[in-house]
C-alpha cells in the first residue's frame, strides 16, 4: 500500500524517497489529502509516539520532519480547496530571549491534523506580539514554549498581560518546553501543560470543538 | 570536616584552579548528562545518596534545566550555587549573563572546560556527515544551530598554550558556523563562595533532609 510505505519512509527520514512516492501516489490518482493523512501524518504520529516525553531532540526527529516537509512540499499545492474548514486558530510561538524553535515546530507539525489553523509568530516573541496576534486571529489557542530556564519566566508576563487586557475569556493558555512541567505551568497560570507534541495532538484531538465552542459563548 | 564536592565536568577545570582543601572528594559527571536533565537528576540523587557519610555535600551545579530541583540529601547539608547554568557560574552571576544576553541572545558560549569535555557543534556536524550525509548534516546542523550569531569565548585561567588551543578551535567553529568570534572575561566569585561555603545570597544552603527547591523570583523572572 502506497499510504504505508510513504509513512515508512516519513519514518525513516528518507526525504526523497518521500516525495517521489508522493508524487507517484498523486499521479496514480490517490487523494491528496489521504496521501496527507494516511501516509505522512500517520508516519510522522509514529515518531512522536516513539520518541514521545524524551527530553532531547534526537536527530532522527528532525530527520522525518524534513521528509515529512518534503512531501508536503509534493502534496500541498494540490490540497488547496479540498481541506476541510478550518476549525479553531491557535497561535503559536517561543517566548522572549528564546531562539529555540525545534519543539515548537514539531507541535506544529504534530497539530496539523486537527483542522487548526495555525499561526506561527517564531522565535523571540514579546507578550505585545502574542497578544496582538491572538486579538487579530481571534484565536481560540495560544501555545508558548520555552527551551530555557532563563526565558520560561516570560510566560508569565505573556499570561499577565493576558490577563490585564481581558483576553483570557475562554481563551485556552497552553505551555511547554524541556525545563517546564506541571507544577510551572501551574504556578503561572496557564491552563495546560504539554509535555509532548503527542500529548498536544491528543489533547486538540479530545477538545479542540468544545473549545471553539466555549471562546464563542464567551466572547 | 569531610566534604563531597559533586559537579560537572564543564568547570572542573576551574574548580581545580581555584583550589579545594584536601578533605575534599570531587567527583565529575559527564557533560553529556546536561542534555538528559531527567537522567542527570536521578545521578545526582544516587550520589548524594551514596555521600551520606560526609558532614558536607557542595554541588556545583546550576539550575541544569531543573534537573536540581528536588534533590534531597537524607543527613548532610548540601551547598550549591544559585546560578540557571555553567553558563551564568563562569560569568559570576545570572544578572551577568541576563545582561549580556539582553544585549545580543543570539550568543553560542564556550569555555575551556566546554571544548575540553564536550562534543562541539563542529564536531557534531562531522558526527551527522558520517552517518547521514552532507547534506541531510548541513539541514540537521541549521536546524539545531542556525539562530546563533555569534560565539563568545568565556576565558577562564589555564596556561597559555592550552588557551590559544581554545582560541583556535573557537575560531575554526565560528568560521564554519560563519559566526563572529569575541571573548570575555570569566568571574569565578560565585563558584569560590560555592567552594569556601561563603554566607551569601546567590549562595545556597540546603538543610538535610529538605528538598532543593527553586524559586523562580530571581532577577531573570522579574
Amino acid at each position: 500500500m502506497i499510504y504505508a510505505e510513504i509513512a515508512e519512509k516519513v519514518k525513516t527520514g528518507e526525504a526523497e524517497a518521500v516525495m517521489e512516492l508522493c508524487r507517484k501516489a498523486l499521479a496514480q490518482g490517490y487523494p491528496s489529502l489521504a496521501i496527507l493523512e494516511k501516509g505522512l501524518i500517520w508516519g510522522m504520529d509514529q515518531v512522536a509516539d516513539k520518541y514521545s516525553h524524551r527530553r532531547v531532540i534526537v536527530p532522527e526527529v528532525l530527520m522525518s520532519s524534513r521528509a515529512m516537509h518534503a512531501g508536503l512540499s509534493v502534496v500541498e499545492p494540490q490540497l488547496k480547496y479540498k481541506v476541510k474548514r478550518p476549525n479553531g486558530t491557535i497561535v503559536i510561538g517561543t517566548v522572549a530571549g528564546d531562539l529555540h524553535d525545534i519543539g515548537k515546530n514539531l507541535v506544529k507539525l504534530t497539530v496539523m491534523s486537527t483542522g487548526a489553523h495555525i499561526v506561527d509568530l517564531g522565535i523571540d516573541v514579546t507578550p505585545h506580539r502574542f497578544l496582538q496576534a491572538v486579538e487579530k486571529n481571534n484565536a481560540e489557542i495560544l501555545m508558548m514554549a520555552a527551551l530555557l530556564t532563563t526565558t520560561m519566566p516570560g510566560m508569565k508576563k505573556v499570561i499577565n498581560a493576558l490577563d490585564e487586557a481581558g483576553m483570557r475569556k475562554g481563551l485556552i493558555v497552553a505551555v511547554g518546553g524541556a525545563p517546564l512541567d506541571e507544577v510551572f505551568a501551574r504556578g503561572i497560570g496557564a491552563d495546560c501543560y504539554f509535555r509532548c507534541a503527542k500529548d498536544a495532538k491528543s489533547f486538540l484531538e479530545n477538545n479542540l470543538n468544545k473549545i471553539v465552542l466555549r471562546r464563542k459563548l464567551a466572547t | 570536616m569531610r566534604i563531597k564536592l559533586i559537579g560537572c565536568l564543564s568547570t572542573k577545570n576551574e574548580v581545580l584552579e581555584l583550589g579545594v582543601s584536601s578533605p575534599v572528594d570531587c567527583d565529575f559527571l559527564d557533560f553529556a548528562l546536561h542534555a538528559f536533565p531527567e537522567q542527570l537528576h536521578k545521578e545526582l540523587q544516587r550520589r548524594i545518596d551514596a555521600s551520606q557519610d560526609y558532614d558536607l555535600i557542595i554541588l556545583t551545579y546550576g539550575r541544569c534545566s531543573h534537573a536540581v530541583a528536588g534533590l534531597v540529601s537524607a543527613r548532610v547539608p548540601l551547598v550549591l550555587p544559585k546560578a540557571h547554568d555553567c553558563i551564568s557560574l563562569l560569568l559570576g552571576s545570572d544578572l551577568r549573563r541576563q545582561e549580556l544576553s539582553e544585549e545580543n541572545p543570539a550568543v553560542y558560549y564556550f569555555s575551556q572546560g566546554w571544548l575540553e569535555y564536550a562534543r562541539d557543534p563542529y564536531a557534531e556536524y562531522l558526527e551527522y556527515v558520517d552517518i547521514y550525509g552532507e547534506a541531510a548534516a548541513k539541514y540537521l546542523i541549521e536546524t539545531l544551530y542556525g539562530m546563533y550569531r555569534e560565539a563568545v569565548f568565556i576565558r577562564t585561567s589555564c596556561e597559555e598554550k592550552k588557551l590559544e588551543q581554545c582560541r583556535q578551535r573557537v575560531k575554526q567553529i565560528a568560521e564554519f558556523f560563519a559566526w563572529k568570534v569575541s571573548e570575555i572575561v570569566g568571574d569565578l566569585a560565585l563558584l569560590n563562595a560555592v567552594l569556601t561555603r561563603k554566607q551569601q545570597t546567590d549562595v545556597i544552603c540546603v538543610a538535610p533532609g529538605t528538598p532543593i527547591i527553586l524559586e523562580e523570583g530571581n532577577s531573570y523572572a522579574d
